[in-house]
């Protein structure tokens, strides 16, 4: 599993985007807090950018230990929440009698 | 028509419906689980029946649409299949007025339900939170638990079982994973010999 700390780094050609986030903040009020922008950003995008398959492969990839709950969580947000409540439920459904449903 | 029959104590939404009804295990299902919909599921089945044609490429979701509703719909209509339908009063009306209908139906006769079946994640989650804040007993599962029943009761192999999760996999895509993942990690079962590793990667 890939070992991560808030003070990783990520590096990239920003382009006009350096020049438009120092303008802003410099003439906002009080400055705005670029990291935490890009941060929340990046966040977003990459959660946009997941596909079916995607999500399918980063899940499997946690439940195999090759990536964190964090980095999982990141990505998924709720849709991870909701996956383990399923799995809670279907744990509760498989110790009830089922015969019971039989018609 | 079904509608007055005994009312069975797992409801089932469209969906879930028709993801059953494209599954190898269908027959099985409408002849041996006590199943209970709503009228206005049935309405939503016969407006995808009529709205996806027949001769839609086969495995396309036009196909899945048409085939699967009708299938539901001539089990409703037999009275030899145990799965009955009530009626929704007041009726709920929108994109998710089956849905509704299900937690309307849960939130007035509480007692007659165990479990709630549905396709979509996100509804699971909003009925399971409607079911908290009014501390209710029901249950909310996705609709592999209707396989499941099958396979706890010895009417399938683990195998069928396993190949009916793999086919939900394949058609549904994130949903389908969302509800076979929850199944074999809540059981638990091992599918690994049976699902072809690529549905996984």
């Amino acid at each position: 599993m890939s070992q991560s700390s808030y003070d990783d780094t990520i590096k990239f050609r920003a382009g006009t985007l350096k020049e438009a986030a120092n303008e802003l903040d410099s003439i906002h009020l009080g400055g705005i807090n670029i990291s935490e922008l890009a941060r929340a950003g990046l966040t977003e995008m990459l959660r946009r950018t997941l596909t079916d398959e995607d999500k399918i492969a980063l899940y499997e990839h946690y439940k195999g230990g090759e990536i964190s709950e964090e980095a999982t969580r990141l990505l998924l947000g709720d849709e991870f929440d909701m996956l383990e409540e399923d799995t809670e439920e279907f744990a509760a459904a498989a110790e009830e009698d089922t015969s019971r449903y039989l018609a | 028509m079904a509608t007055d029959g005994p009312e069975y104590p797992i409801l089932v939404d469209t969906d879930a419906l028709v993801a059953v009804a494209n599954s190898p295990l269908w027959e099985l299902i409408s002849e041996h689980i006590g199943l209970t919909t709503t009228n206005v599921c049935q309405h939503e089945l016969k407006r995808h029946r009529d709205e996806n044609r027949a001769s839609a490429s086969e495995g396309s979701r036009p196909y899945r649409l048409h085939h699967g509703s009708a299938r539901v719909l001539e089990a409703i209509e037999d009275d030899e299949t145990p799965l009955t339908r009530v009626v929704s009063v007041p009726r709920p009306h929108g994109a998710d007025a089956g849905e509704q209908s299900l937690e309307q139906q849960l939130v007035q006769h509480p007692e007659t339900v165990d479990y709630v079946v549905l396709m979509d994640a996100h509804g699971r989650r909003s009925i399971r939170r409607k079911i908290q804040d009014r501390d209710l007993k029901a249950h909310v599962v996705p609709p592999t638990f209707l396989f499941y029943i099958l396979y706890d009761n010895d009417l399938i192999s683990r195998e069928e079982f396993c190949e009916a999760c793999a086919e939900l996999l394949e058609s549904e895509g994130w949903t389908g994973y969302q509800a076979v993942k929850a199944a074999w990690e809540g059981i638990p079962v091992d599918c690994s010999d049976v699902v072809d590793s690529d549905l996984l990667s």
